[in-house]
């Protein structure tokens, strides 16, 4: 049998708003247990929820990114049960009518080809409490401070086919999430979480039981649960066995999943619309607003810079990074030439940034370097030495090329008379070279830099060398 | 001289003002009246501590009493259910500090059925109220705290709260004026669910006057609402050229003789002051009762999951969390919440939501839209409060009998409409008959001046009464 | 419903009957679903379910201190100073 994984996910993300969603109280990560709490989240007799603007705003940001429908008129609904973590013994969120719906999200396969995944929908809900295990006694304690914490969930199709598909679709959007601003999406913090639905098919047959694993904590997590699961339904299939709809829960440590207390799996939430909140009516011009607002999309950005020439690979970690963005967009704006841009970005620029140092200069100034660099009017050394010129702030460009004299030497004639020299002064390393020795050409180069402090056009001066003792 | 504790909350205010009387002197005169009628009524499960009341507004001086379903930061809030017993919150709610704001001073909390489900008082974890106008009969629930303390003069006014009925029912009952007004109108925030899309807080008076007097200081959005209404109500339409109207559903079958004869002689008297009274028909009026029931359990079943032993209130051992949980509940509420929560858990559950909830929530539509129609044609309803008057306490014990007992009343709720209640007569057992006014959505304005002259007319006596024992 | 079907139920709200109380529950719950099979008789059609006409208020994203530590746990039927304790879940 030819079997083929057939992977869904569901991505709560913790949104990075000021207050709590039905209530003013601080969101923040961290802090003294049960300190960040009111009436409402805790959900004491009597106390009803509001909900907060910035949560709508950012579902919706999310859901036009994601090119979804947006519902004008979405519903909170109760989803009903029991658990300690629970402040009200139900979770407001939505069922029936939830804000996104029907959006797709496409990404580039490990294998090159360009995936798109169908993004069922987007809803709002609260996030319950945290309940505490430590100690030697058999008590837990129960933190509230998450309590009504704004989430979305967002809830893919059955689309992916793949660990790495998986891991990659999950990197695109944690990216777009990051550039949207609703969700700081730290995994090791809890604020991006994700269920994973996996079942596996003969490839053309109808789709398989899946079963859904929780507590996949990392990304690495999601590769080897994906993995594990889709191997142990393929050999309990071929075995002979069926698979169950189950919740699991993959435990990293030991690199498999295990079911869950059966109560987890037979729940009947028994949703309702939640009666103390109307319709959530979104004001006339908000989604036109906010659409206007959106920030480019990391793919787009992508797309615009391989369109320029920069490499893939390049490309992403370039969209993803603040400074390096900023300086490419402004370099472009004035037509440099982009690949040269990128390489100084990733590789002296990156150098400089990880010691600490900030960027003094502007996509502007870039421009002027890299076209230098580009038309040959400096060569390696001299560009070397203008960046770090350039990284002490406070001088132009073409200022530091002056007086630094950092303008190759290109002059045929003047570097004949160099090469002429270098050639007669050296005639134990021309020697060394014509017998086979290719690294006494090294010193022979050198020397003729040396002569030309550095600014002899390298390609031509090799040239020049080659072309006399060759003919010798 | 009468007594201070007769005097009506507008009776007071104004003594208050020409000074014939010191806030010191009625808190004093209430107090005492608690002291010598409640250990006959038992309508207060908490007192307050007795010290004269300092808080400056419009309203200073006035006492005042609190349903115990509504949160007083720092004061004992049981919803009358063992599984509060110790509950002390930790804020109070909207419509109490309003009236705080506006000066008044809580004498305590009052009884009522557990969880604001029943009609009798007789589901209060804590006791059993007693009616002032017969000591052995029910005072209504589940209001029935604050329509006997009313009733008995132990306070000039009391908070309520009614989802089905739990404000008017009592207030007939008692012999008292029960007010409801447009749901959204006064904040639910700090009143402990029951069901939430029909949960109101009203009123409690020994007159009209004084639910006209409380209503602006009570109304008004409220943030912490979402359905809060910021709009205030219609201006009053004067009660000559009222278009009222009797529907023939609530003078049927089930409603007794006596009740029908005193409601019609007050729909005569409307027609003597002017208003234009008809009868009329409100065929959906049958189906009230069971959508009532299946929405408002519903709704219960998960407003009362957050009592689970958890956070606060009462907590029973268990083996584990959930064990905990289970036992917690099942000790500590009683029957008939128990029933409703089981219903309102089954209609909402899987296979049984579209046949049961969601065909409910159907019928609410077609109620109010024959509502709706009914106020295009009529300006108020008339009707009976309650198909019966007080019964004895114990007299009724089978829930399905009991439920038939609101039958005048649900629909208001399922409407989000206004209603007052104001005593019309007595049975020939003397015990008072409540006749209801209905108005739609906004018009509770119309609604208290109609009662006004309606109550100015009949000159119900509402002296208040102890069982004779006080 | 019979009364295993109860007893399901039962557990979904966190509710338990003993032997007796659930034969007692068993014929009031038989009497009030008939009471509320009314219904059925109801035509509703195409009619929509009830939405309140309102629209949810969206509140400002802006924080306000809430209840002080203490009066966050004042109300724990037991604590340990910090937060609510519970028989251990696994």
């Amino acid at each position: 049998m030819k079997f083929e994984t057939v992977i869904g996910l569901e991505i709560h993300v913790e949104l990075a708003t000021r207050t709590k969603l039905f209530c003013d109280c601080e969101n923040a990560f961290g802090g003294d247990q049960n300190t960040h709490c009111c009436p409402v989240c805790l959900g004491l007799p009597g106390s009803l929820p509001v909900i907060n603007k910035h949560v709508v705003e950012f579902a919706v940001m999310t859901g036009l990114a994601l090119d979804c429908t947006i519902d004008p008129e979405s519903r909170m609904d109760r989803k009903n049960y029991h658990y300690p973590d629970m402040t009200k013994g139900f979770q407001t969120s939505q069922r029936y009518r939830p804000i996104c719906t029907n959006g797709c999200l496409a990404f580039t396969s490990e294998d090159g080809t360009e995936r798109r995944v169908g993004i069922t929908e987007i809803h709002m809900e609260e996030d319950a409490g945290k309940l505490i295990h430590e100690g030697t006694r058999p008590v837990s304690s129960a933190d509230y401070n998450r309590a009504a914490v704004p989430l979305i969930e967002i809830v893919t199709e059955p689309d992916l086919r793949s660990a790495e598909d998986a891991r990659i679709f999950l990197a695109e959007l944690r990216d777009i999430l990051l550039e949207l601003g609703v969700s700081d999406c730290r995994m090791e913090e809890g604020s991006m979480r994700c269920d994973v639905n996996v079942s596996v098919r003969e490839v053309g047959g109808p789709l398989g039981t899946r079963t859904e694993i929780k507590n996949v904590n990392s990304f690495r997590s999601i590769t080897r649960a994906i993995a594990y699961e889709s191997r142990r339904q393929r050999e309990l299939i071929e075995r002979g066995g069926v698979v169950e709809q189950r919740t699991l829960r993959w435990d990293d440590a030991a690199g498999r999943t295990t079911t869950m207390r059966d109560k987890e799996n037979s729940n009947d939430y028994r949703y309702f619309p939640e009666p103390d909140l109307p319709p959530i009516v979104l004001p006339d011009g908000m989604v036109e607003q906010l659409r206007a607002g959106l920030p480019k999309m990391p793919m787009a950005r992508r797309a615009e810079y391989e369109a320029v020439g920069v490499p893939a690979a390049d490309a992403r970690l370039i969209a993803q990074t603040r400074w390096m963005r900023t300086l490419l967009d402004g370099a472009l704006k004035l037509r440099a030439d982009a690949r040269t841009v990128s390489n100084t970005l990733i590789g002296p620029l990156s150098a400089f940034v990880n010691e600490g140092m900030e960027i003094p200069f502007t996509g502007a100034e870039m421009a002027e370097y890299a076209a230098l660099v580009a038309q040959n009017k400096i060569n390696s050394n001299g560009a070397k030495t203008l960046l770090e010129e350039m990284m002490k702030g406070g001088k132009q460009v073409d200022e530091i090329v002056r007086e630094k004299s950092l303008l190759q030497v290109d002059d045929t004639e003047a570097l004949k008379a160099v090469a002429v020299e270098v050639v007669s002064e050296n005639p134990a390393a021309v020697e060394s070279y014509l017998s086979g020795k290719e690294k006494a050409f090294t010193a022979l180069m050198g020397a003729a830099m040396k002569k030309t402090r550095g600014k002899a056009n390298p390609a031509v001066m090799r040239e020049l060398i080659l072309s006399l003792i060759v003919k010798e | 001289m009468a007594e201070i504790y007769t005097l009506t909350v507008t009776e007071l205010k104004q003594a208050l003002a020409d000074k014939s009387l010191s806030a010191k002197e009625i808190w004093a005169a209430f107090n005492a009246r608690i002291d010598a009628a409640d250990p006959h009524i038992g309508a207060f499960l908490t007192r307050t501590e007795q010290s004269p009341p300092t808080l400056e507004g419009p309203l200073s001086g006035i006492p005042f009493a609190i349903k115990d379903a509504f949160c007083t930061n720092g004061v004992r809030t049981t919803a009358g259910s063992r599984i509060l017993d110790n509950f002390v919150p930790p804020y109070t709610a909207t419509v109490v500090e309003r009236l705080e704001q506006a000066g008044m001073a809580s004498l305590g909390k009052l009884s009522m059925d557990e969880f604001a489900m029943g009609n009798a008082n007789e589901h209060c974890a804590f006791g059993p109220v007693c009616n002032p106008q017969d000591l052995a009969r029910v005072p209504g629930g589940s209001s029935g705290g604050s329509a006997a303390a009313v009733a008995a003069g132990m306070a000039p006014f009391a908070l309520g709260s009614d989802t089905g009925g739990s404000v008017r029912q009592p207030a007939a009952f008692c012999g008292v004026v029960g007010f409801k007004p447009t749901y959204g109108l006064l904040s639910r925030y700090g009143l402990i669910a029951y069901a939430s899309s029909l949960d109101t807080p009203g009123l409690l008076t020994r007159s009209v006057k004084d639910a006209q007097l409380l209503l602006p200081v009570l109304s008004g959005h409220d943030r912490h609402d979402s359905t809060s209404l910021a709009e205030a109500p219609a201006p009053a339409r004067s009660v000559k050229g009222l278009r009222v109207g009797l529907p023939k559903e609530y003078f049927g079958e089930g409603v007794a003789q006596e009740v029908k004869v005193a409601v019609l002689r007050a729909a005569q008297t409307l027609r003597d002051l002017g208003a234009e009274v008809s009868d009329c028909s409100l065929p959906m009026t049958k189906y009230a009762l069971p959508v009532y029931y299946l929405l408002a359990c519903a709704e219960a079943s998960s407003n009362l999951a957050r009592y689970d032993g958890v956070r606060y209130g009462m907590r029973a051992e268990g083996a584990d969390w959930s064990d905990m949980m289970t036992k917690t509940r099942t000790t500590y509420f009683g029957e008939e919440v128990k029933r409703r929560i089981m219903l309102g858990t089954f209609v909402l559950s899987a296979g049984y939501y579209d046949a049961y909830y969601l065909k409910a929530q159907k019928g609410r539509t077609l109620i109010r839209a024959e509502f709706d129609r009914a106020f295009e044609a009529y300006d108020l309803l008339l009707t009976p409060t309650s198909p019966v008057t007080a019964w004895e306490r114990g007299s009724i014990t089978d829930p399905i009998s009991a439920y038939a007992a609101d039958i005048c009343t649900v629909s208001v709720n399922l409407g989000g409409l206004s209603a007052a209640s104001i005593p019309c007569g007595r049975d020939s057992l003397g015990l008072p008959v409540g006749a209801q006014l209905i108005g739609n959505r906004m018009s509770d304005n119309t609604v208290l001046a109609a009662a006004a002259a309606l109550e100015e007319a009949i000159g119900w006596d509402y002296t208040p009464v102890c069982g004779g024992k006080a | 419903m019979n009364q295993q079907e109860i007893a399901a139920l039962a557990e979904l709200c966190k509710l338990e009957f003993n032997d007796q109380a659930l034969e007692a529950f068993s014929e009031e719950f038989g009497a009030i679903l008939a009471f509320v099979n009314q219904l059925a008789e109801l035509e509703t059609g195409d009619t929509d379910a009830y939405v309140s006409s309102l629209h949810a208020p969206l509140r400002t994203d802006s924080a306000q201190p809430g209840l002080p530590h203490e009066q966050v746990i004042r109300n724990a039927p037991e604590t340990d100073g910090e937060g609510f304790l519970i028989p251990r879940v696994l």
